[in-house]
C-alpha cells in the first residue's frame, strides 16, 4: 500500500544492502526496484545514504533521485542488526537534507532482548516495571520526527501471531488520510475475526499493562533463545571462518563465513562456494537461508562478493526428545533448544567439509 | 432515523453466536520471574447491547471501516501514546 502510494514506474526505493525480500519483491509489480546501502552491525550507514543520494546520476540510473526509504531499524531481517538512537539521528538528519520520506518497519521492535553478557555468564536483571521496559527500547524515529516523514509500520506477527494479519501504521496525518483512501479501495478493512479477538484480549483480558507484561515475558524468552544459539555457535562453529555479532533485536543471528578461507578462493565464484556450503548443510540437515537470497539489488544475487547465512533462534521447539537415534546429538544436559544447538552443530560440520579443514 | 440506505446484512444471520478464547496472562512478580495465569474470555454476538463489552461478534463480523474498528484504533492509538510518552 505504501509503495503503491508513494512510488511511479522505474523509481528507486532505498534500502539497507539486505533485506527483507518480500519488502524488495512487492516493488516488481510495480516496476520499481531497490537500492541497497551499505551497513554495519546497526544497520544503514548514514553517510553512505548520503553519498548515494549526493551523487545520484538520474540519467545513468534512468530513474528520479530516489525519496522513499525502507528500513527495519531493529532486529533488522536477515541481519539482526538494530540501529542505536544516534545512528537513527543520523539517518533522520540525512532525511531532512535529502527531503526523504523513512518507512520504519518494525514488527521486531518489541523483541529488543536483554544485553548479551557473554557464553556462561548470569542474565542481565529485568526491567523493574514498566516504565523501565520501555525506556530500556531504542526510541522510535516517530519520536524524532518534527517534518512528518516517517511512516512507522507497527504489526502484531511477531509478538501475537503472524495469522492475525493485522498491523497498524502511525504516520502524518496528511499521509494518514491517503492510507485510510487506499484502504477504502484495496483491502477495504482488518479482518473482523481478528480484531475481535484482539479487542476482547488487549484491551478488556490484558490491558495496556497485561500487554506489556506479555511483552517482557516474550523479552526473557527470546534472551534465552538467542544466547543458547549464541552459545552454541561459541561451541560448534570454527571461529576462523564463521564469526557474528551478537543480535540485540529480533529473530535472526546472521552468520558471516570468511569466503577468503576457501582452498579455491579466487578461482571460483562465491555464489558458487554458496551453493556448496547450503548443499553440503542439507546433507547434513540443517537448513540455513543463504545470504544472497536477501540482497536489495536482486541482479547482484548472482554475484555475491560476500558469504553470509541467517539463522533463526525463534523457531526451535523446547527439547522434549534426548537423544536421537543414528545422529550424534548435542550434549543435552548442557542445552534448552536441543534442535537448535544440534542445527548449528551440523552447521558447523558443513563449514568444515566444504573448506576442507579438520574438526 | 431508520436507515434503509446502507448495505449491511443483519448479524442474526452471522453463524457465529460465541467464541471463547483461553488466553495467558503474565505479571511480574517481586523475586524478579514471571507469574502465569489463565483466562477464559467469552465473546459473545450482542455484547454491546447486552452493555458486557465496547466490542462485539455481531459488529465485528459486519462490514467496518477502513481504518479498522473503532474500538481497535483507540487501543492501538492509547498504546503508541504510552510507549512515545
Amino acid at each position: 500500500m505504501t509503495y503503491r502510494m508513494f512510488l511511479e514506474p522505474g523509481d528507486y526505493v532505498i534500502g539497507e544492502e539486505y533485506t527483507f525480500a518480500t519488502a524488495v519483491e512487492s516493488t516488481h509489480p510495480l516496476k520499481c526496484k531497490f537500492v541497497g546501502v551499505r551497513m554495519d552491525v546497526e544497520g544503514m550507514l548514514p553517510d553512505a545514504l548520503d553519498e548515494l543520494l549526493d551523487n545520484w546520476d538520474s540519467v545513468a540510473r534512468g530513474a528520479r533521485k530516489p525519496f522513499l526509504v525502507y528500513m527495519v531499524p531493529s532486529g533488522q531481517n536477515p541481519t539482526g542488526s538494530t540501529q542505536g538512537a544516534e545512528r537513527r539521528r543520523e539517518i533522520y538528519r540525512v532525511a531532512q537534507k535529502h527531503d526523504l520520506i523513512l518507512i520504519e518497519d518494525e514488527p521486531y521492535y518489541f523483541l529488543q532482548m536483554q544485553p548479551y553478557t557473554g557464553p556462561d555468564t548470569p542474565p542481565a536483571p529485568l526491567p523493574k516495571n514498566h516504565d523501565e521496559f520501555l525506556k530500556s527500547l531504542v526510541p522510535s524515529f516517530l519520536s524524532m520526527d518534527v517534518d512528518g516523514r516517517v511512516v512507522r509500520l507497527d504489526s502484531f506477527s511477531k509478538v501475537l501471531s503472524p495469522g492475525t494479519r493485522c498491523g497498524w501504521v502511525v504516520c502524518s496525518t496528511q499521509l494518514n488520510d491517503r492510507f485510510q483512501r487506499h484502504g477504502e479501495v484495496s483491502v477495504q478493512h482488518p479482518s473482523g475475526l481478528s480484531q475481535i479477538i484482539l479487542h476482547r484480549l488487549l484491551d478488556e483480558g490484558w490491558g495496556h499493562g497485561g500487554y506489556f507484561e506479555w511483552l517482557i515475558n516474550l523479552r526473557m524468552q527470546y534472551t534465552k533463545r538467542r544466547d543458547a544459539m549464541l552459545k552454541a555457535c561459541e561451541d560448534y562453529l570454527p571461529k576462523d571462518i564463521a564469526s557474528w555479532n551478537p543480535p540485540a533485536a529480533g529473530m535472526f543471528n546472521w552468520i558471516k563465513v570468511d569466503e577468503s578461507k576457501h582452498p579455491e578462493f579466487g578461482k571460483r565464484t562465491v555464489k558458487s562456494i554458496e551453493e556448496d556450503l547450503f548443499n553440503a548443510s542439507v546433507e547434513e540437515k540443517v537448513l540455513i537461508t543463504p545470504g544472497s537470497f536477501f540482497l536489495a539489488e536482486t541482479d547482484k544475487q548472482d554475484n555475491v562478493e560476500h558469504l553470509f547465512f541467517r539463522t533463526t533462534f525463534a523457531a526451535a521447539e523446547v527439547s522434549l526428545i534426548l537423544s536421537f537415534q543414528g545422529t550424534v546429538f548435542a550434549d543435552s544436559s548442557r542445552y534448552q533448544f536441543n534442535d537448535m544447538a544440534e542445527a548449528i552443530r551440523r552447521f558447523g560440520v558443513a563449514i568444515r567439509k566444504v573448506f576442507m579443514v579438520e574438526g | 432515523m431508520i436507515s434503509l440506505g446502507g448495505g449491511l446484512p443483519s448479524s442474526e444471520y452471522f453463524p457465529f453466536e460465541n467464541i471463547d478464547v483461553k488466553a495467558p496472562f503474565f505479571s511480574s512478580s517481586l523475586e524478579g520471574g514471571m507469574r502465569k495465569t489463565e483466562e477464559t474470555l467469552s465473546i459473545g454476538k450482542n455484547d454491546v447491547v447486552e452493555g458486557k463489552s465496547a466490542f462485539d461478534l455481531g459488529i465485528a463480523m459486519n462490514y467496518g471501516q477502513s481504518t479498522g474498528a473503532a474500538q481497535m484504533v483507540r487501543w492501538v492509538t492509547e498504546h503508541t501514546e504510552v510507549r512515545l510518552r
